[in-house]
């Protein structure tokens, strides 16, 4: 019981910090940096498109939860859903936070960070080709056309005889700060309790057992991580103490799919796209992210090639 | 003046407040260094600074009327969420913290007694012969251990002396028992146990999770089919528990 809290308050102490720091750097570009912009900068062929929007977490670097609402007012704005959808993909891991927070994590094996961002990469890069190539346009769901592109009401909440915008800009940024603090924390302490768990009460036997098989311990880390819904910032912290016991491949598959897939996010899919093309779109990721893994565990060298593993 | 406070937002600020409480708490207890890598305290530092400044901000925002009117958020966290906020501050707050121990041990397994990838170490310099005894300390620790299992023959005969917690793994023969320090590369989430069997005549007298220092010479002896290194005891001598019980990796 003591060693479950001394473990679990460790995971906290490590990764609430990134969080916090998440949360501000989120706050002020949801605020200060217009989808108008991203828009005027995004290359119009479709192949480039894509590959640009995968880079746009590195001056976007947003959680996971923060992507649905702003690829909402994306695609509303005229932008081609799978563009919307590449970045909202992408921008949770390829972006200079996770990478930094996955080095801290893996520093007994730096190299994992490469493994996420290239196999997130590909990952995106063939997801969001698939999704172009397919005809159907409206993907919102029917109630999504009348509403609103505003997504929380930040900025229609202002009093209108603020007489310095700028003043209460800030203040809507600050406020959406706390807000977003315990939108994202409460998942970081379930996923940290669950951890810290699963670390005082299975004996890593069995986990190690379950990591052998290559075909289930990474679809059991995909599942895992969809399950703990931890945001991208923090979760290399929960997957680092099992570096001794799985396969590179099932820990890239869990760094790569958490941010893109959990349970919260799926939610919020449900909410702006129709149900049909949700699950088309959780059944190409699922797919896309197990046969990347895959060839990790079944073509090791080449990855460590790749990703400079010395 | 009389302000109606939220009650949704009384309790963030109360929340803000209890883990603006316990990053502190925990940065200035002596236990800090059972939890994280030394190297990481700057980020419970980072992390309790902007919890500070989220707290002030909250402040600001319960007191703010024209926000609690007005305020069209759906941000529907839901009262579930807070029982997620309140028994982590209960847990953290309430129970102490404490270095791990043998039973933890045992869930974790051994280093280097599993299947699993070692990361190699370059092998330390062998002490010259007639050197008496190898002090195996918190700052070498993890190098010389490490060294001992990859490349147990060349370090037979050695003197050396160890302290650790006592432990004894799964079929562990009656005459040994193993002393192990946890190693941490992160924090806490990642300690592994590391250490060495000891071969001891009176090894049953031993109590496990006790702390001990011991004096031997370096052999090697089969366990589960694996050849491993083993202190001969000469000496086995009961220690308070170490200030400091975990050893470090450095990165």
């Amino acid at each position: 019981m003591q060693d479950f809290n001394t473990i679990f308050l460790s995971i906290i102490i490590e990764a609430l910090p990134l969080v916090l720091v998440g949360v501000f750097v989120s706050a002020f570009i949801h605020l200060f940096v217009p989808a108008e912009w991203i828009q005027r900068i995004l290359p119009r062929k479709r192949l480039t498109g894509i590959i640009a929007a995968c880079f746009l977490g590195l001056f976007l670097p947003l959680c996971e939860c923060g992507m649905v609402p702003i690829i909402r007012r994306l695609i509303h704005k005229g932008i081609p859903p799978y563009i919307a959808i590449a970045f909202m993909l992408s921008a949770p891991i390829i972006n200079p936070l996770v990478a930094w927070s996955t080095y801290l994590a893996f520093s007994a094996f730096p190299s994992m960070v490469l493994y996420r961002l290239i196999g997130a990469f590909i990952a995106v890069v063939i997801i969001a080709f698939i999704i172009s190539t397919s005809r159907d346009r409206l993907v919102l769901s029917s109630g999504e056309a009348a509403a609103t592109s505003d997504c929380c009401g930040h900025h229609t909440h202002q009093p209108p005889d603020s007489n310095s915008s700028f003043q209460s800009t800030l203040r809507a940024m600050l406020y959406h700060a706390c807000d977003d603090f315990f939108d994202m924390g409460r998942f970081l302490l379930i996923g940290s309790f669950l951890a810290a768990l699963i670390q005082t009460t299975v004996p890593r036997l069995t986990l190690l057992s379950f990591g052998q098989d290559p075909g289930y311990s990474v679809g059991g880390m995909m599942f895992f991580a969809f399950l703990i819904s931890v945001c991208s910032q923090a979760d290399a912290f929960i997957a680092a103490p099992f570096l001794e016991h799985f396969s590179t491949g099932s820990l890239a598959a869990f760094l790569i799919f958490g941010p893109m897939l959990d349970i919260k996010n799926t939610a919020m899919l449900l909410t702006i796209f129709k149900p049909l093309f949700t699950l088309k779109l959780v059944l190409l990721i699922t797919a896309t992210v197990f046969g990347i893994s895959l060839t990790m565990v079944y073509f090791p060298q080449l990855w460590e090639v790749i990703c400079f593993v010395h | 003046m009389f302000i109606k406070l939220s009650g949704q937002n009384l309790l963030k600020l109360l929340v803000l407040m209890g883990f603006s409480l316990l990053f502190y708490n925990t940065l200035t207890t002596p236990g800090l260094s059972q939890v994280i890598h030394p190297q990481f305290i700057w980020n419970a530092k980072l992390g309790f600074t902007l919890l500070l400044v989220l707290t002030i901000i909250q402040m600001f925002k319960t007191l703010d009327r024209r926000h609690n009117i007005a305020c069209g958020c759906h941000h529907k966290a839901g009262q579930l969420s807070y029982i997620v906020f309140i028994g982590t501050l209960i847990l953290g707050l309430i129970v102490p913290i404490s270095p791990l121990g043998s039973a933890t041990a045992s869930q974790k397994g051994v280093k280097f007694m599993q299947a699993g990838t070692i990361v190699p170490v370059s092998l330390p310099v062998l002490p010259a012969d007639d050197q008496p005894e190898l002090a195996i300390t918190a700052e070498n620790h993890v190098k010389y251990v490490t060294a001992f299992y990859e490349n147990n023959a060349a370090f037979i005969g050695k003197n050396i002396s160890l302290e650790g917690f006592v432990y004894r793994p799964d079929q562990t023969p009656a005459r040994h028992f193993f002393v192990a320090r946890f190693e941490i590369s992160c924090c806490a989430a990642d300690a592994v146990p590391s250490g060495l069997f000891i071969e001891w005549d009176d090894s049953q007298t031993i109590k496990s999770d006790s702390w001990v220092e011991i004096h031997g010479k370096l052999a090697t002896f089969d366990y589960l089919g694996n050849k491993l290194p083993v202190v001969k005891a000469t000496q086995v001598i009961p220690i308070k528990p170490l200030a400091t019980p975990y050893v470090y990796v450095n990165n």
